[in-house]
C-alpha cells in the first residue's frame, strides 16, 4: 500500500542555537547541531551574524622601519573607551610587527593609540619611554574622573587627558607613591605596576602591584595620585589603602584576576573562587566600611577580560563556560548560572585547549543582544543571545569563525551604539555593522539541524523535496542546501540567491517567489530530494558578502516509510 | 912718660893681683873655722833626754822627744766602767720596754677591743646611714623620666592583658566582618584598628600621667628618707666621736703610766751611765799622775840641764867668732892696702898712653895691638 505523503513544517528551525548536551535524539529542531556565523536575529530566526566591517582606514603612528622590512602586521590589542571633560575617547593599545620579503620577524613597535575625531583612523598617544613596553599588548585601559589611565604589568600608570602626550601618573603633583602591604615600605618600582585595573566607586581598584595578586590597591577619593601611604592619618584627606584578600580565598589560595563593581558591591574574581566585598561606597577602611559579604567557591575566571557587567548581573568565563554571578548567588546553585550549559561541554575543552587563556575575553553587545565569548587564538567565538534563554535553561548559542580580533568594545554614545573591534589583521578598529566584511572578504554561515525523527522515530523517511524560505535584503549571494541522513549531510544543491526587485505577492519564474518588502524579501526555494533514512539531517551554507541572510523556514515533504 | 912707666905700671898692678888672692885665701879660712865651731856648738847645744820614776812606774823622755809615760789605764776601773755602761744601756732598754708595755695591758686592751668594736660598727651604721641617705638623696634628685617608664611599664603591664584581649576580640570580630585585610591610609589600618588603637593610645596616655605623679611622690618620699638616714649617720657619728673621746683618755693614761715607768727606767739608765763614765775616768788617773810627775822633773831637773848647756855653748860661740872676726879685719886693712898701690900704679900707664896719643895721634895700646 502505498505510503501517503507528509508535509512537515520547521518553523524558525535552529533558533534556540546550538545544543550539544542534550540527546540529539528527537531533540527538538528548534536546537542546531552547527550554527556557525550565525545569531538569532531579531524575528528569532536564525540568521548570519553581521560583518566585521572596516571602521578606520588609516595610522597615524610614528616609529622607524627596518631597513629591510617588506611587510607590516598591526594588531590593536586592548581597547576602551571613556570620557573626558564630556568628549568621549576610545584608546586602544597597538604594535606594529615588521618582517622581511622572507616573512622573517625584524621588530616590533608598541603604541598606545586612539580612535580619530572623524572615526577613521587610529591615532598614536606619544608616551615616555616605557621599562615594559610589550606589556601595552595586555594593557587595562581605565577611565577615572575625567582621565585615562593606561595600567600595565611592570610599568607605572600611564596618565592622558585627552590632549597632548601620555604621562606618568607619578610625575603628577602631590602623588603620594604606594606603600607595600607586607613590608610597610615603598613598593619596589614606587608605581602602581599591576595590570589589574578597575574605576568603581570613586575610587580606581588595582591588583598586580609587583606581580602581587593578592592585595588591592584603592586610590583616595577621587584622587589617583593618592596611594596607601601606611600611616595613620598623616595625610587626612588621603582615604587610599589596601585590601589584602589572602585570608579570605575560600579554598586558601587563589590569585585575583580581575576586579569588578557591581550592584554596591566589590566583586573579585579569583582563578578558581569569588570573593564579593559589600558597601565599597565611601571610605572602605572606616568603621562599618568595606567587608566580605560572601564568597562562591569552584567558580572563577579565566582571564582578565572574561568577564563584563550588563548592568543588570556579571558574566564571566568560568573553566566550565559563561556564568552569570547573579544567578549563582541568588540561586546559590551553580548549574542554574550557566549560561553556557547547551555547550558546556563544547567550550570546557575550547578553554582548556587554549594555551593562552589571556587571548579569551568576554564581551557583552548590549544593542546586539549578544554576548560574545572571543577565542582569539584561533579567530573563534562562542556567542549567546542574551535577549532569552532557550528552553533548556541555556542561552541561545551560535559559533563564529573567521573573528580576526583581539577585543571587542560596545558603547553608545550621542551618535548612537555601536561595536568595535580590535583588528589583529592590519585594519585597526573594525566595527560589527552590515555584512559587508572588511577587505571584501565573503564570510560562510552554517547551518545543520541535529538528527530529526520527525516525531517518528522507527520510521524511514523518504523526503521529495524541502523548501527553504530565507530571509535577506536582496545581496546577490549564494547558498547551498544540504541534506543526509543519520550523522552526516550527504546531499546538497547549490542555488544563486539574486538580487531582485521584490513586489508585494508576486510570482517569480522557476518556482521562484519572493515575498515582502523592498529591504527584505522572503525567498523561498525548493529543493527535490533524494535518499531515505531514519533520522533527517538538513542544513543551510550561505555565502555572505553584503546581505542579510535569514532562515525563516524549512518545509519537508517526505514520504514515511515502513516501520 | 918713658917706657919704664909703663912697665913700673904693670908690674904694680900684677902685684895687687897676688895680694887680692891672699886675701880672699884667708876669708876662706875664716868661713872654715866657723863652720866647725857651729858643729861643736850643735853638740854642745843638743837635748839629751830625762826621765822620772814614781811609785806607779817609771817614765822618760828621750832625746828626740819622744816620751814613754811608762804607766797605763787602770785595768780595773776600766772593767767597771764597761759593766755601767752595760747596766746604763740596759736601762735604756728596760725603760723603751716599759714604755711599750705601757700598751700592753690587757684591761687597755680589752677596753680598746671593746671600744674599736664599737667604734667600727657605728662606723659601719654610719656608712650605711650615710650611703642610704646619699642614695635617696641621689634618687630624689634624678630626673624622674626613667622611674615614670618603670611605672608607666607596670601599668602598661597590668592593662596588657585586658588590651590583648580587647585586641583579640576586635581582631576576631574584624575577622568575623570580613575586614581583616583592609587597611586604610586615613586609620593605618581600619577603623576599628584606629578606634582601638584610640582606646589604647588613651589608656597610655591616663597611665603615663598617672607614672609621672607617682614618680613624683616616690622623689619627694625619697628626699625624706635621705634626711632621715642623714639624722641616723650623724647619730653615730656622734656617738663615734664620744668613744672616740672615751679611747683618748684611756690612751692617754695608759702613754702616762707608760711614761713613769720609763722615766724611772731612764733615770737607772743616767746613774748607771753616770758610774760607769767616772769609772771609766778613773781608770786614766794612775797615767794622769804620771805625766804629773813627769812634768815636774821636766820642768825643773831638765831645764835646768838645758839652761847649763846653752850658756856654755854660747860662750865658746862668742869667744869663736870673735877671733876670727878680728882675722878678717886685718885681712880686710891688708887688702885695702895693696890695692891702692895698685891703683896708683895703673893711673900712671894710663897718663903715659894718653901722652903718646896726643903727640902721635896714636896711643901706645893701639900699636900694642897693632903689633898684635
Amino acid at each position: 500500500m502505498a505510503q501517503p505523503h507528509v508535509d512537515i513544517t520547521l518553523t524558525a528551525p535552529g533558533f534556540q542555537g546550538i545544543n550539544t548536551e542534550d540527546s540529539p535524539i528527537n531533540q527538538d529542531y528548534s536546537f542546531a547541531a552547527e550554527a556557525t556565523n550565525c545569531v538569532i536575529d531579531q524575528f528569532g530566526r536564525i540568521g548570519a551574524r553581521k560583518a566585521f566591517a572596516t571602521k578606520t582606514s588609516s595610522f597615524s603612528l610614528t616609529y622607524t622601519p627596518a631597513a629591510t622590512v617588506d611587510s607590516t602586521v598591526t594588531k590593536v590589542h586592548r581597547l576602551s573607551n571613556g570620557a573626558i571633560l564630556g568628549q568621549n575617547y576610545v584608546v586602544c593599545t597597538v604594535s606594529v610587527t615588521e618582517y622581511n620579503d622572507l616573512g622573517a620577524f625584524l621588530a616590533v613597535h608598541y603604541f598606545l593609540a586612539k580612535l580619530s575625531a572623524n572615526g577613521s583612523a587610529v591615532e598614536e598617544i606619544a608616551t615616555p619611554a616605557l621599562a615594559s613596553p610589550d606589556a601595552l599588548v595586555n594593557a587595562d585601559i581605565v577611565f577615572f574622573n575625567d582621565q585615562c589611565l593606561v595600567f600595565t604589568s611592570g610599568n607605572g600608570p600611564l596618565l592622558w587627558t585627552g590632549t597632548g602626550a601620555a604621562t606618568y601618573l607619578s610625575g603628577e603633583a602631590g602623588y603620594q607613591a604606594p606603600i607595600d602591604a607586607a613590608s610597610q615600605s615603598l613598593t619596589a618600582t614606587d608605581e602602581i605596576n599591576g595590570d589589574v585595573a578597575t574605576a568603581a566607586y570613586g575610587r580606581l581598584w588595582v591588583t598586580g602591584v609587583d606581580g602581587d595578586y593578592n592585595n588591592i590597591f584603592y586610590s583616595s577619593l577621587l584622587d589617583p595620585t593618592k596611594w596607601y601611604d601606611g600611616s595613620a592619618g598623616a595625610l587626612p584627606t588621603n582615604t587610599a589603602g589596601i585590601i589584602d584578600v589572602s585570608e579570605y580565598w575560600p579554598q586558601g589560595k587563589d590569585r585575583i584576576v580581575n576586579i569588578v563593581a557591581h550592584n554596591n558591591t566589590l566583586v573579585v574574581f579569583g582563578r578558581s573562587s569569588i570573593l564579593l566585598f559589600g558597601n565599597p561606597q565611601g571610605d572602605p577602611a572606616a568603621v562599618g566600611g568595606l567587608y566580605l559579604a560572601d564568597s562562591v567557591v569552584r567558580l572563577g575566571l579565566i582571564s582578565r577580560d572574561g568577564v563584563v557587567s550588563t548592568g543588570q548581573d556579571i558574566l564571566f568565563l568560568d573553566d566550565t563556560g559563561v556564568r552569570s554571578l547573579g544567578r549563582t548567588i541568588q540561586e546559590q546553585a551553580i548549574p542554574v548560572g550557566d549560561l553556557t550549559a547547551n555547550v558546556r561541554k563544547d567550550i570546557s575543552i575550547k578553554i582548556k585547549e587554549t594555551s593562552d587563556q589571556s587571548t579569551i575575553s568576554l564581551s557583552y553587545w548590549p544593542e546586539e543582544a549578544l554576548l560574545v565569548c572571543l577565542f582569539a587564538e584561533d579567530s573563534t567565538a562562542y556567542v549567546l543571545e542574551m535577549r532569552a534563554p532557550s528552553s533548556s535553561g541555556g542561552m541561545k548559542v551560535s559559533q563564529w569563525t573567521g573573528c580576526t580580533f583581539e577585543r571587542a568594545l560596545s558603547f553608545e554614545d550621542e551618535d548612537g551604539a555601536e561595536v568595535l573591534l580590535a583588528s589583529s589583521d592590519s585594519q585597526g578598529l573594525l566595527q560589527y555593522a552590515g555584512h559587508a566584511e572588511y577587505g571584501g572578504r565573503v564570510y560562510v554561515m552554517t547551518y545543520t539541524t541535529n538528527p530529526l525523527a520527525l516525531g517518528q522515530s522507527n520510521t524511514l523517511k523518504f523526503p521529495k523535496k524541502f523548501r527553504y524560505i530565507l530571509v535577506s535584503d536582496g545581496t546577490e549571494t549564494t547558498a547551498e542546501f544540504r541534506w543526509g541522513f543519520g550523522s552526516s549531510l550527504e546531499y546538497s544543491k547549490s542555488v544563486s540567491i539574486e538580487p531582485t526587485t521584490t513586489s508585494y505577492w508576486g510570482i517569480a519564474e522557476w518556482g521562484i517567489a519572493q515575498y515582502g518588502k523592498s529591504d527584505a524579501s522572503f525567498l523561498r526555494y525548493d529543493v527535490n530530494a533524494k535518499g531515505s533514512g531514519v533520522y533527517l539531517l538538513l542544513g543551510l551554507r550561505a555565502s555572505i558578502q553584503g546581505a542579510s541572510m535569514s532562515l525563516q523556514e524549512i518545509n519537508v515533504n517526505t514520504l514515511l516509510g515502513r516501520n | 912718660m918713658g917706657w919704664l912707666d909703663i912697665i913700673s905700671g904693670v908690674g904694680s898692678a900684677a902685684a895687687g893681683y897676688g895680694i887680692a888672692e891672699d886675701m880672699r885665701g884667708v876669708g876662706q879660712d875664716a868661713a872654715n873655722q866657723m863652720g866647725e865651731l857651729a858643729g861643736q856648738l850643735t853638740n854642745d847645744t843638743a837635748f839629751k833626754g830625762y826621765g822620772v820614776t814614781t811609785g806607779l812606774g817609771t817614765s822618760t823622755v828621750n832625746a828626740d822627744g819622744s816620751m814613754n809615760v811608762g804607766v797605763g789605764p787602770d785595768a780595773g776601773q776600766a772593767a767597771y766602767a764597761n759593766s755601767m755602761q752595760g747596766n746604763a744601756m740596759n736601762n735604756l732598754g728596760m725603760s723603751n720596754q716599759m714604755a711599750q708595755m705601757g700598751g700592753f695591758n690587757p684591761a687597755y686592751m680589752q677596753a680598746m677591743g671593746v671600744m674599736q668594736g664599737g667604734m667600727q660598727g657605728l662606723g659601719a651604721q654610719q656608712n650605711n646611714s650615710f650611703a642610704a641617705s646619699q642614695q635617696a638623696m641621689q634618687n630624689a634628685m634624678q630626673g624622674t623620666a626613667g622611674r615614670e617608664q618603670d611605672i608607666y611599664n607596670r601599668m602598661m603591664g597590668m592593662q596588657q592583658p585586658g588590651l590583648d584581649r580587647a585586641k583579640t576580640a576586635q581582631q576576631a570580630n574584624e575577622y568575623a566582618m570580613g575586614r581583616s585585610g583592609i587597611r586604610g591610609s586615613a586609620f593605618g589600618g581600619t577603623g576599628e584598628d584606629a578606634a582601638m588603637a584610640k582606646a589604647q593610645f588613651d589608656a597610655q596616655n591616663s597611665a603615663s600621667v598617672a607614672a609621672m605623679g607617682q614618680a613624683q611622690t616616690e622623689m619627694m618620699n625619697q628626699a625624706g628618707m635621705a634626711g632621715q638616714f642623714g639624722q641616723m649617720g650623724g647619730q653615730m657619728a656622734g656617738l663615734q666621736n664620744q668613744f672616740g673621746t672615751s679611747m683618748g683618755v684611756l690612751g692617754q693614761g695608759q702613754a702616762q703610766l707608760g711614761q713613769g715607768a720609763a722615766g724611772l727606767m731612764s733615770q737607772n739608765a743616767q746613774i748607771s751611765g753616770g758610774l760607769g763614765n767616772q769609772a771609766y775616768g778613773n781608770q786614766f788617773l794612775p797615767m794622769q799622775q804620771q805625766l804629773n810627775a813627769l812634768q815636774v822633773g821636766g820642768t825643773h831637773g831638765a831645764s835646768m840641764a838645758q839652761t847649763g848647756q846653752l850658756s856654755g855653748a854660747g860662750y865658746g860661740a862668742q869667744l869663736g867668732l870673735g877671733g876670727i872676726q878680728t882675722q878678717a879685719n886685718m885681712e880686710k886693712a891688708a887688702s885695702e892696702l895693696y890695692g891702692n898701690v895698685f891703683g896708683s900704679g895703673m893711673n900712671a900707664l894710663a897718663g903715659a898712653s894718653g901722652n903718646l896719643k896726643a903727640n902721635t895721634g896714636v896711643g901706645w895700646l893701639d900699636k900694642l895691638v897693632s903689633y898684635l
